[in-house]
């Protein structure tokens, strides 16, 4: 990778992650439990992963989209707190709340990923 | 409220470059899956100790916002994690694909619990008792 490529990472990583920070703002202001916002962040950005995933393979190389996954949606979605989130519940006696969110966050965020790679081929007669 | 968010971007931006170093440094490994479970793993034990060692000492919001969300919550990732499930079922290997999705899963879940097991039991002074 070029350094344009790491700095363009870079920034993109700070944008994702500044992006589920004030979503964790704004749902902690309505009082939505944080589990619940972090498995709509995972979710909705595995479709966008997914999107961008199935639009190389579909257009071929598509020079930002690197940038995009790895930088952007990368740090956008994770993978840490969801787990640590998983834990409190646990501690906190809700363990069957925990299980359910694991479960329910993984198979959305799969099958999420699936919509949006298809979608891109829905939509790949655009980039010909 | 400007303070956090720069935080929460200078972690981000380290997380996501570190990320990307960690697939440039081992991109063959373990069938490409290696580093995505290794900084996703790595992450959720980290991110498990901070939370027990918040509960002895609560961290400053700005190191946490740095630390928590931007550095670990950027280094970690779900949605290359679910691309990568999704393409090893498009390639029709779904024993391999069942098998890392719901072992990373259950390894995130033990990893951050046993951060946070060792950060409080570290936190944590021994009660004489129990040192005698």
């Amino acid at each position: 990778m070029t350094l344009a490529t790491w700095l363009a990472i870079a920034v993109a990583g700070a944008a994702g992650a500044v992006t589920r920070a004030a979503l964790d703002t704004f749902a902690a202001r309505r009082s939505l439990r944080a589990r619940r916002t972090t498995a709509t962040i995972n979710v909705g950005g595995s479709v966008l992963a997914g999107l961008v995933a199935g639009t190389v393979v579909a257009c071929g190389t598509v020079a930002a989209a690197t940038v995009l996954a790895t930088g952007f949606l990368g740090a956008f979605t994770t993978f840490s707190t969801a787990m640590n989130q998983i834990v409190l519940a646990a501690s906190d006696g809700d363990r069957v709340g925990g299980a359910a969110s694991a479960v329910a966050t993984l198979g959305l965020a799969v099958a999420g990923a699936a919509a949006g790679w298809w979608l891109a081929f829905a939509f790949a007669a655009a980039c010909r | 409220m400007l303070g956090h968010f720069v935080a929460v971007a200078v972690g981000g931006a380290l997380g996501a470059v570190l990320r990307a170093a960690v697939s440039v440094a081992m991109p063959a490994a373990a069938g490409g899956l290696a580093p995505t479970l290794v900084v996703n793993l790595g992450a959720a034990a980290a991110l498990g100790a901070i939370v027990g060692l918040a509960r002895r000492r609560p961290l400053s919001p700005r190191v946490s916002a740095f630390l928590a969300t931007g550095l670990l919550g950027s280094l970690s990732t779900y949605s290359t994690f679910a691309v990568e499930v999704h393409e090893l079922l498009l390639a029709g290997r779904v024993v391999v694909a069942i098998g890392y999705a719901v072992g990373s899963v259950v390894l995130g879940i033990a990893a951050a619990w046993t951060g946070r097991r060792i950060a409080i039991g570290f936190a944590t002074p021994r009660s004489p008792a129990a040192s005698s």
